[in-house]
């Protein structure tokens, strides 16, 4: 009896899915997979619903920098003024805490393909 | 891991927030007369209480490693200045408090307290007050079941046969209204976070099947205790050691339902869709577009593999005559056959796609070639591509970057 109690116990914990992913990231701006020529002058991030954005951080072949995003505190929308993306891929990773208490985070591509 | 380990605290949790909580509502309404009951509601609300406040910290501490590590303004402020951290200060405060072993009185607050911290910040809370007040009911219910069997566990040890009747003769009566309101505030909660509708395809609501099903079972064992241990609690000595080993197994059971309910809290939403089908149509009209994929490019090479299905709905043939895509300087139509062992590759002006048909650019077959691709495609990003066909025209879709583990292309 112990022993299915026990079993019980273990699978109560293991019927969930690796962490799905809540992803309640709406559009940014630029969008994902875009090809600029130059740098954006700001990044936006829009959230479905309130979210609190903890971390903005691109990472590109040189190694990852934080950006400085605002508003602080819960919103919707959150901008990075002058991201300075480098010529090539950069990844855009964010994190933040969900209206619902969940830790989500997600990536955005900005390909930055200077004019020949 | 990170995940596996927050649930973990979180059940550790959950089940100290309903001792520390339910050890004060036990003794308010069992307590009278049992002396001895009294006493170890204080103790076993000490170590809940202890056990609530370590454990809320340590599920602070696994935010900041869930939000990226970061102990810096923003991750902090939005963890402690949000209805979280409230929910959060609210657990170590009330657990410290009880921890001292405070009055009757001073317990009673600490308790409404914890119960209070599940209508803060959650899954209910995050959507209306009301919902967030019927999740406090449904806590408390719950507290004061585990507080009462920890009390009855702890009398069918110590108490005589005659007083220890009497004991859970005053809980059997009270137990009725509170359990009805436990599975009422319950079954309330779940179909308004569902919004009335069930979709075993969804996760969260497998979840809740889950528990559903280990509270059924736990109903049974309640059930039996009542009707076929209690009333011969006097009568037969074997009652008592059986009940204690039923009270045993009732908070085992109790145990289980707070497991599945922090995996259902930590790794799933209400809020999120269903899996997605098997195929997904991507783009659909008189040219459908099943199943976008573009393998990812290890670092150096400048080609990769496009895949998808095409079903052309147009009353005619149709053929893709070309496309294009910002993220490589040209993209061309591939074939590829095998003659023997060796495999030929060529490329193609066109793909016909017969009236009502569909053809699959699939590996070993057709597909799309990127050429000249300046920067790696990597899983998890999509390249945006642009279709040509003959008769319907442009064509725009969006390819998913995936693995192209047993999809190399050559």
């Amino acid at each position: 009896m112990r022993h299915i109690i026990a079993a019980l116990f273990a699978a109560c914990f293991m019927w969930a899915p690796p962490a799905a992913a809540h992803t309640t990231l709406e559009q940014t701006s630029p969008a994902s997979g875009s090809v600029l020529t130059e740098s954006p002058a700001q990044l936006t991030l829009t959230f479905g619903e309130p979210t609190r954005l903890t971390s903005v951080a691109v990472a590109t072949a040189s190694g990852e920098r934080r950006l400085d995003f605002t508003p602080a505190g819960s919103a919707t929308t959150f901008t990075v003024a002058s991201p300075q993306l480098a010529a090539g891929r950069n990844e855009i990773r964010w994190r933040a805490l969900s209206r619902d208490g969940h830790p989500v985070d997600g990536s955005i591509i900005i390909v930055v393909r200077p004019a020949h | 891991m990170l995940e596996a380990l927050a649930a973990f605290v979180k059940a550790i949790l959950y089940a100290a927030a309903l001792t520390a909580a339910g050890s004060a509502l036990a003794r308010a309404t069992l307590g009278a007369g049992a002396a001895e009951g009294e006493a170890y509601a204080r103790r076993i609300g000490r170590i809940g209480g202890w056990t609530l406040a370590g454990a809320a910290l340590l599920s602070a501490a696994l935010f900041v490693l869930r939000l990226g590590n970061y102990w810096d303004v923003p991750t902090l402020s939005t963890i402690f200045l949000s209805p979280l951290g409230l929910a959060l200060s609210f657990y170590v405060v009330s657990g410290l408090w009880l921890a001292t072993g405070p009055t009757r009185i001073g317990a009673g607050i600490a308790a409404a307290l914890i119960i209070i911290a599940f209508a803060v910040s959650g899954h209910a809370a995050a959507r209306s007050a009301l919902e967030a007040a019927i999740m406090a009911g449904h806590v408390g219910a719950a507290a004061w079941w585990v507080g009462c069997l920890w009390i009855l566990l702890r009398a069918s040890r110590v108490q005589d046969p005659a007083p220890f009747a009497l004991l859970v003769s005053r809980f059997s009566n009270q137990a009725v209204w509170v359990v009805g309101g436990l599975v009422i505030a319950g079954a309330t909660a779940a179909a308004l976070l569902l919004n009335f509708t069930f979709d075993f395809a969804r996760d969260y609501d497998r979840g809740l099947a889950l528990k559903v099903g280990l509270a059924l079972l736990l109903f049974q064992v309640a059930l039996f205790n009542k009707f076929a241990l209690t009333p011969g609690l006097i009568t037969r000595a074997t009652a008592q050691p059986a009940l204690r080993r039923s009270i045993m197994g009732e908070l085992s059971l109790i145990a289980c339902i707070l497991a599945a309910t922090a995996s259902l809290t930590t790794f799933t939403s209400p809020h999120e869709e269903a899996s997605a089908p098997r195929e997904v149509i991507a783009v659909s009209g008189p040219i459908d577009i099943i199943d976008p994929w573009a393998a990812a490019t290890p670092g150096g090479v400048t080609t990769g593999g496009g895949y998808l299905s095409i079903v052309n709905n147009q009353p005619e043939a149709d053929s893709l005559i070309g496309a294009s895509s910002p993220r490589a300087a040209r993209v061309s139509l591939h074939e590829m056959s095998m003659d023997g062992a060796i495999m030929r590759m060529r490329e193609v002006s066109e793909i016909e796609i017969a009236a009502g048909g569909r053809v699959d650019l699939a590996s070993g077959h057709y597909h799309l070639m990127f050429e000249d691709i300046d920067a790696p495609f990597v899983e998890g990003e999509s390249i945006s591509v642009r279709l040509r066909f003959a008769r319907r025209g442009e064509v725009q879709a969006s390819f998913p970057v995936r693995s192209a583990v047993g999809h190399r292309h050559e």
